[in-house]
């Protein structure tokens, strides 16, 4: 590619928040070197190796698989791996935390509510029957893939998280991602702890206190669709109250 | 020996969330208005709901439809048209959303499943409207 | 855990009914009788015959109805998304019970008996 020999450079300003100085953030403003192959990442990189060494954020693959650089980025929760500064060039971009959690330090937020709900929802395999090494491996076709592979793309960026006004307002509502996790396993055809993930997802605080804004699969940088997933649940388990309901009556008639 | 002690400087900056939260995106915009939507919808169902009552008094229902005739009336079906409109667009395009349909390991594309119901939609308008226009 | 049992479940299939039947209905019925009445595309005639018979009467109770929970369930969060949080406990009462009281009325008159 041929190189950029251009002096141009882009405006950054930057959220920043020192508690043990800082009695509130606020923006600090950078000029990087204008890239047309840049990302936001490595403006920030840029800021953090030659202007400021201060600034403190997370980032890890730079290749949008890690999930670790979630900010939001002129108000838009994006990865900034994958923000290209040519896209906003050459206003300025405002480069903040993700929203909907706290603060620790610049651009890194707390997100352990996210954690103990990937737990409550069990994000894991639970096999339906005990099984041994000697029964071999899992056998799944395609079509068995296809009901849940979609879910299973999930990188745990919580972008999603910070689109959802929802979860802005309450942070008791179990969120997109959990639930899509959720809905990965209910659906895989190996998985046999459907009954009581339900038991979380279909409380108040789960897919019912979602409200289809819609936002989180707008936002998903791996097209995961936890709207999908989260109404995909709702039918579920709508249809298994009402059945259980109409089978209860029936059978206090017999 | 005293082990001195260690008052942390950590202290989380939490952000509020304004009450105009959703007026600060166009999508959070169209959602609130999907919403509240419903409620100019239920508004519109109170009118079906007269035009039920008054089947069996002839002249108060001739009363109704004449009061229909009125450019206030005018104006508020034209504000319930939109929103009854952008209730079933929104409906439609979120349709996929909750059926996801697989035949095999292929899932039936979003714009299909969105398109039944469109067609659907125009199939059941075209019908009312063939039921009650005036035959010349 | 500390998650507590919905009963939104219940209010929910009634909500996508009305959300399903009004998006598939509610843009012709509007144009016909503010629209189309008005311009004397329609005959009043033709409404009063419809609304009287039985068949039209229970599809038109059965929309009015899914409409009211339509609107309930809706409402029912954008509320309290709006700013109201101090009603948060008491709205599903309120609007549910409101769909819940339309309803019953709308079907007492579909079948004359108000």
């Amino acid at each position: 590619m041929a190189a950029d020999h251009s002096e141009r450079t882009c405006t950054l300003e930057v959220f920043r928040f020192h508690p043990e100085t800082d009695e509130h953030p606020r923006f600090q403003t950078y000029q990087v070197p204008y890239h047309e192959d840049w990302v936001v990442l490595d403006a920030l990189n840029h800021i953090k190796n030659e202007i400021d060494g201060s600034l403190t954020y997370r980032w890890s693959c730079r290749m949008g698989v890690c999930g670790s650089c979630g900010m939001l980025i002129n108000g838009t929760p994006r990865l900034s791996c994958a923000a290209f500064l040519r896209d906003y060039y050459p206003r300025p971009i405002r480069v903040e935390p993700l929203s909907h959690f706290p603060v620790i330090r610049d651009l890194v937020i707390n997100f352990d509510d996210f954690l103990h709900k990937l737990q409550e929802v069990k994000g894991w395999l639970v096999p339906r029957e005990p099984r041994s090494l000697d029964d071999g491996e899992y056998r799944q076709t395609p079509a068995q893939l296809a009901q849940y592979k979609q879910y299973s793309m999930c990188i745990n960026c919580m972008l999603c998280y910070a689109a959802c006004p929802v979860y802005g307002h309450n942070p008791e509502f179990i969120g997109p991602a959990a639930i899509a996790l959720a809905q990965r396993y209910n659906l895989d055809s190996r998985d046999g702890a459907r009954d009581e993930r339900f038991q979380v997802i279909q409380s108040n605080e789960g897919v019912w206190e979602c409200t289809l804004v819609g936002e989180c699969s707008a936002v998903c940088p791996k097209n995961v669709d936890p709207a999908g997933a989260i109404q995909g649940a709702k039918l579920q388990g709508a249809r298994e109250w009402w059945a259980s309901l109409l089978l209860s009556w029936g059978k206090s008639r017999t | 020996m005293t082990i001195a002690s260690h008052k942390t400087k950590r202290r989380e900056y939490v952000r509020a969330m304004p009450t105009t939260w959703w007026l600060q995106r166009p999508s959070y915009l169209r959602f609130m208005l999907r919403e509240l939507g419903s409620g100019v919808l239920a508004a519109y169902a109170l009118l079906l709901l007269r035009m039920l009552q008054l089947a069996g008094d002839p002249p108060a229902f001739t009363q109704l439809m004449l009061a229909l005739t009125r450019p206030v009336s005018i104006v508020l079906h034209v504000v319930a048209l939109a929103f009854a409109l952008l209730n079933s667009f929104t409906t439609f395009q979120l349709a996929p959303r909750a059926l996801k349909l697989h035949r095999g390991e292929e899932q039936i594309p979003d714009h299909l499943v969105s398109g039944a119901h469109y067609l659907a939609w125009v199939v059941i308008s075209v019908g009312l409207l063939a039921l009650v226009l005036v035959r010349r | 855990m500390r998650r507590t049992r919905s009963s939104e479940p219940l209010w929910w299939i009634p909500f996508a009914g009305g959300m399903m039947l009004d998006a598939l209905v509610l843009p012709a019925l509007i144009l016909i009788t503010g629209i189309l009445l008005p311009l004397g595309l329609v005959s009043p005639e033709t409404l009063h015959v419809l609304v009287g018979l039985p068949v039209v009467r229970v599809a038109l109770a059965v929309l009015i109805a899914l409409t009211f929970f339509h609107a309930a369930h809706r409402l029912r969060y954008a509320l309290v998304e709006l700013g109201l949080h101090a009603l948060k406990p008491v709205l599903p009462w309120l609007c549910y019970g409101g769909a819940v009281v339309g309803s019953a009325y709308t079907l007492l008159v579909a079948f004359r008996l108000i």
